[in-house]
């Protein structure tokens, strides 16, 4: 037997328990705080031109002609949508057809669009006019076709050096739309 | 633990680690939604705003509402659509062409308001911020026309550079 003798240790229940209760009101605040503030249908916002006009004189004819530009114009119906494209030198052919005002007819717009900016990147500007009659939910539904890439269409990478407007999506493909009649 | 006496000695004890499960995971839930920079949708009654796929939230600008029944200007100037109402009429009948009068003259005082900040920041040596470019919140339904009116209005004043608002897309 060992001359040392321990002494048992009495065992005594002690509940440990983490007073929860503070957290508990911490959280319930921070939960009516977060649910007033959030914004839980949030806006987006597309980026829109006004034509200016500008005393700026035109440049001359020859150095047009030297380096062509196409310019891009769609004009809104009601139901229908036309697509015209034109050079800035008169040698090369324009291309004009028309299309329904469904999203079928909206991806047409955009492949022939996505065709311009695959051969020239720099390619940025379209110029929208539309109908009076035509609703804004129209409107903002052709807007999106010209600058939200579908049906698998990868986005085109604008040249180095190229300014992006401010508040518009890098993967755009078009970043400038005008609204053309607002002066005319 | 939180707990009740009861009076005959027993202690009634609430579980409420239950509960706190539940908050613990909303409040992780409204953190990483948790948006200030978003515009909130209702901006004005009357105002149903189209879907679109845009993905850059709306920021703070001067903001142009059109409602079902009125044309509102920073909050401020309201002009009626309502065709019972004579003052407005002038926005809304069919051949009315052009700017819109009041709107002109509220987009000119909030230029002039801007070109005076635009050079104060400029004093100070602060970056300009884009305050050259208005909101446009408009409903849904809303004709062209009247759009256009006010874009109109506004480029008039010198303004040629708008967002237009719209509803994210829910993905």
């Amino acid at each position: 037997m060992s001359k040392f003798r321990f002494k048992k240790r009495k065992q005594v229940a002690t509940a440990f328990e983490v007073n929860v209760t503070p957290m508990l009101d911490l959280f319930s605040v921070l939960i009516i705080f977060l649910l007033a503030t959030s914004v839980l249908s949030s806006v987006g916002e597309l980026k829109i031109e006004v034509p200016f006009l500008s005393s700026k004189p035109p440049p001359p004819q020859e150095k047009i002609d030297k380096n062509p530009e196409k310019t891009v114009s769609v004009t809104i119906d009601v139901r229908k949508v036309k697509y015209q494209q034109a050079t800035t030198a008169s040698s090369l052919p324009a291309n004009e057809f028309e299309v329904d005002l469904t999203e079928d007819g909206l991806d047409k717009i955009q492949a022939a669009i996505y065709a311009i900016r695959k051969e020239n990147a720099a390619f940025d500007k379209v110029t929208v006019f539309t109908q009076p009659e035509v609703s804004y939910a129209k409107l903002v539904m052709v807007l999106d076709s010209l600058r939200d890439l579908r049906n698998g269409r990868t986005p085109i990478a604008f040249p180095a050096g190229y300014q992006f407007p401010s508040g518009v999506e890098q993967t755009s493909l078009i970043t400038k739309i005008v609204l053309g009649d607002v002066l005319f | 633990m939180a707990g009740v006496d009861v009076g005959g000695g027993d202690s009634f004890s609430l579980n409420l680690y239950p509960m706190l499960d539940v908050f613990s995971i909303l409040i992780v839930f409204l953190l990483m939604n948790f948006s200030v920079s978003g515009e909130s949708a209702d901006a004005a009654a009357n105002l149903e705003l189209p879907v679109s796929s845009v993905k850059i939230n709306l920021d703070s600008s001067a903001t142009v509402a059109i409602t079902k029944s009125e044309i509102l200007v920073q909050g401020g100037l309201s002009i009626p659509l309502t065709a019972d109402r004579q003052d407005v009429v002038e926005a809304f009948k069919k051949d009315g062409q052009g700017a819109i009068r009041k709107a002109y003259d509220v987009f000119k005082q909030l230029k002039a308001q801007n070109d005076t900040l635009k050079n104060r920041q400029k004093n100070l040596g602060l970056t300009n911020s884009d305050v050259s470019t208005l909101i446009m919140q408009s409903d849904k339904e809303t004709p062209y026309r009247i759009v256009k009116r006010v874009l109109l209005s506004a480029q008039q004043a010198e303004f040629i550079a708008w967002k237009f608002g719209a509803q994210k897309r829910e993905n």
